[in-house]
């Protein structure tokens, strides 16, 4: 029992128990946690599937240790614990759904066994085999006239046509002779099963056994007299499926289908009332209060409202492996488990993530709920065919967003937009109207606009108004400081050669300036040769004679003698003298 | 310990300690407290404690007060309000429930770290109880899986029991007294220290005066204590001089 802060869950869970080996492979669908003892300590009930062909069985455990174990006939599609009756002490019956069948475990003992009626079969197909009985036609012919039927047929055939088709030539009259005289028969198969309350929400009401199969039918099952109170019908397999409600007064069913959609299915109809259909395959299902969560093969996980309105989604780090509910009434929390391939499982309160548990290896069935006699205990068995029991601490709590990078909490406080008035009614009709008119009045502003705009530019070229010299003969950067607070100021203009090698002689510098704000020492200068890539600085001083408090602009020109345009122009916005203002 | 009893029972103190039972729901607490009540006043019939109750019994020496809290997990957040009446614990563990020891562990370090108990060097007892279920862990072994080594700066033990017959819980009971007792008489030797310096000084005041009549042999018949009485004596006589 290493410590709880090790599994980088921030200290949330306890860990109680971990057997790497103990030897259980199975899926969420499979598990359930139950009072079977009827001693107030729950037990968890296992349908292992063994290695897929063999091994199946039936385990429950009991704290750390194994209780029991019965061998299962056949591959559990699912399981659940369920309160078939009203008898005391109150210990619920555990069915199992593994192919046709149902098979119902009372104290751990099997007590009964439901099989699902068989479906429809193919009359030419049931005349075929007759002939066969009779020794009119050899296995040849069968599998001619059996390979046509299955090409052409409404109905698809039996099984046994199915495996005879199969079969090489030396094998066929083996078959036929062994299975001639029996009746043909189809089965569907169990691929869900839920429980659905009977008439008391009661945590230990009786339930009735929900049983969604491989042809696309849902039935609901009576508990006590195992005969079918309802059937309903799915345009697709269903392989998931969550219900609630209760039969007598109102329930939904959410079934998840192989092609994609989920349907949701309700009292008074025997057709799904709602569709989601889904961008990508489902892996897992999960009611939070009334609104489903989805898991897709996309990497994401989506909630939706229970009229299938979609709610948001969130792109996870890695593929779902499974899914399950964290409900602790006593707590009023409600979450979502989901298990990742990346060896975590992730806790999600709607789309927040809320903590992570990291796993020793990839999580294949998660379950949560009251073991034991802890309320808060995560079940999760692995891959390799681990087992793992861990107990939410009786002081952990779930801050919202405490892990979750994501948009900040303003960004979901609503703004009082005020209300829509006339004019905004009638600019929107307008602009409804006469959008065209609109949009080429405004494309031809905008261009208006450039066409101005490039004309100041090449004013400002042409008039060498810019503090970058456009000639290519003499290229001149320059850029002008003013120090000082006033009323004396020094003037600093520093001047660049940006040619690559070319020196430029005979420049000279001049100011234009208001003669009865300012006086300059020199407003002629006379500047030196210029090297390429040096900053000369040149210096004067201007002096403001105005008391004022008033400032102006200065013209700054670069001259090339005999030549009257300036090769540079530079406004300098001068300070307010505050030296005047002090004195 | 006979001297300080009869102080005590002078003094008209009566050694009454309130000790808190804690523990996991279903670890025995209640079946405990009830064994330890004398035979009549025992019931038969044990349901789980809603919130808590308080038991008295008497042993040889000590009279406890007894919070039995419940142990229930909505209930467990009641404990520490009673952390600081407490003068010693009773914690008690189910030995066979192998599963819920890290929720025992989790419960005991956040009792030891609580502020009313961190400072204190409060009693604890351990009773591992339920010893006569079949997969049951050892009080060693529910020792290890509690650390309780790690508690250095309280006097604890931990007795393995069975409540449903009694066996064990004596012997817990028994280690119990000592510390309380040690911890009772702390306070009754700061006292008697108060009142023996206060004699000593009375005692002193006529024998600097009657020095001179002391006969050499008085001392012979006279214990450790006067001696030391003495020997202040001379020391009070060579500053007066």
């Amino acid at each position: 029992m290493s410590s709880a802060e090790s599994s980088g869950d921030g200290g949330k869970w306890l860990d109680a128990h971990y057997d790497p080996v103990a030897g259980i492979y199975s899926f969420s669908s499979c598990l359930d946690l139950a009072d079977l003892s009827g001693d107030g300590e729950n037990r968890l009930v296992v349908g292992d599937l063994g290695s897929g062909s063999s091994g199946m069985k039936l385990k429950v455990y009991r704290g750390t240790a194994l209780m029991s174990e019965s061998t299962l006939l056949d591959l559990p599609a699912g399981l659940v614990a369920f309160f078939m009756d009203l008898h005391e002490p109150r210990i619920p019956a555990v069915a199992v759904a593994s192919g046709p069948c149902i098979y119902v475990y009372k104290n751990l003992r099997p007590y009964f066994k439901f099989t699902l009626p068989g479906l429809e079969i193919n009359t030419l197909e049931q005349d075929v085999w007759q002939q066969v009985r009779d020794g009119q036609i050899d296995p040849l012919t069968l599998k001619e006239m059996l390979e046509s039927i299955r090409k052409k047929a409404d109905v698809p055939l039996s099984v046994r046509s199915l495996n005879f088709l199969s079969l090489e030539l030396h094998e066929m009259d083996e078959f036929v002779e062994l299975h001639k005289h029996q009746p043909i028969k189809r089965q569907t198969v169990i691929t869900c099963i839920g429980t659905l309350k009977k008439n008391m929400a009661d945590e230990d009401g009786v339930s009735c056994l929900v049983i969604g199969t491989e042809s696309g039918e849902v039935f609901i099952l009576d508990p006590e007299a195992f005969i079918i109170l309802s059937k309903m019908s799915l345009p697709a397999v269903p392989t998931i499926m969550d219900v609630t409600g209760q039969f007598d007064v109102e329930f939904r069913i959410t079934a998840v289908c192989r092609n994609g959609n989920i349907y949701i299915l309700r009292r008074e109809s025997d057709k799904p009332k709602y569709c989601i259909e889904l961008s990508s395959h489902a892996v897992g299902l999960v009611r939070v209060g009334k609104n489903v969560v989805v898991g897709c093969t996309d990497e994401t996980l989506q909630g939706f409202t229970q009229k299938g309105k979609k709610l948001w989604k969130t792109v996870l780090a890695a593929p779902i492996t499974t899914m399950a509910s964290m409900d602790l009434p006593t707590r009023g929390f409600q979450a979502v488990l989901v298990g990742l391939s990346n060896c975590e499982v992730q806790l999600y309160r709607d789309k927040n993530l809320l903590s992570t548990i990291k796993t020793p290896d990839v999580v294949t069935s998660i379950c949560f709920g009251r073991y034991g006699r802890e309320d808060g205990t995560l079940i999760v068995t692995t891959k390799g065919g681990g087992l793992m029991v861990k107990i939410l601490k009786r002081t952990a709590t779930f801050d919202d967003r405490d892990s979750a990078p994501g948009p900040p909490l303003a960004q979901s406080v609503r703004l009082n937009v005020p209300k829509k008035t006339k004019l905004y009614v009638d600019q929107t009709l307008r602009e409804r109207e006469s959008g065209l008119a609109m949009h080429r009045a405004f494309q031809m502003d905008l261009s208006r606009l450039r066409l101005a705009a490039a004309k100041a530019y090449v004013k400002a070229l042409e008039s060498s108004l810019t503090p970058m010299s456009a000639s290519l003969a003499e290229p001149l950067k320059m850029n002008a400081v003013v120090q000082g607070l006033g009323p004396s100021f020094k003037l600093t203009l520093n001047v660049q050669n940006t040619a690559a090698c070319r020196p430029i002689m005979n420049l000279a510098i001049s100011f234009l300036y208001d003669e009865s704000l300012y006086r300059m020492r020199n407003p002629y200068m006379r500047i030196p040769l210029l090297v390429p890539g040096l900053i000369y600085p040149v210096e004067t001083f201007v002096e403001c004679t105005s008391d004022k408090g008033i400032s102006d602009i200065i013209k700054v020109f670069v001259l090339h003698e005999g030549r009257s345009s300036p090769l540079l122009t530079a406004h300098i916005n001068m300070p307010v003298s505050e030296g005047l203002t002090l004195n | 310990m006979g001297l300080f009893d009869k102080l005590a029972a002078w003094l008209g103190l009566k050694k009454e300690v309130n000790v808190l039972c804690l523990g996991l729901d279903n670890s025995g607490k209640t079946t405990i407290i009830n064994r330890l009540k004398p035979s009549n006043a025992q019931v038969q019939d044990i349901v789980p404690t809603i919130g808590f109750s308080i038991e008295k019994f008497k042993t040889s020496s000590l009279s406890f007060t007894v919070f039995d809290m419940s142990g229930q997990g909505r209930y467990r957040n009641l404990w520490e309000h009673y952390y600081k009446e407490g003068q010693a614990i009773i914690f008690v563990i189910d030995s066979a429930d192998k599963l819920r020891m890290v929720v025992a562990k989790e419960e005991l370090d956040t009792l030891l770290n609580h502020p009313d108990i961190k400072h204190r060097r409060i009693p604890i007892l351990f009773f591992a109880n339920k010893m006569d279920m079949r997969d049951a862990l050892t009080s060693v072994k529910v020792s290890q899986l509690l650390c309780l080594e790690n508690i250095k700066d309280k006097p604890w033990h931990i007795c393995a029991t069975n409540a449903l017959t009694g066996d064990g819980l004596q012997e817990g009971v028994d280690w119990l007294q000592g510390p309380l007792r040690i911890h009772f008489n702390l306070l009754l030797s700061y006292i008697s220290s108060a009142l023996a310096n206060l004699l000593l000084f009375v005692s002193l005041i006529p024998n600097i005066f009657m020095y001179s009549t002391v006969s050499p042999f008085s001392s012979l018949h006279r214990g450790p204590f006067h001696c030391r009485v003495k020997r202040k004596q001379q020391q009070l006589l060579r500053y007066c001089s």
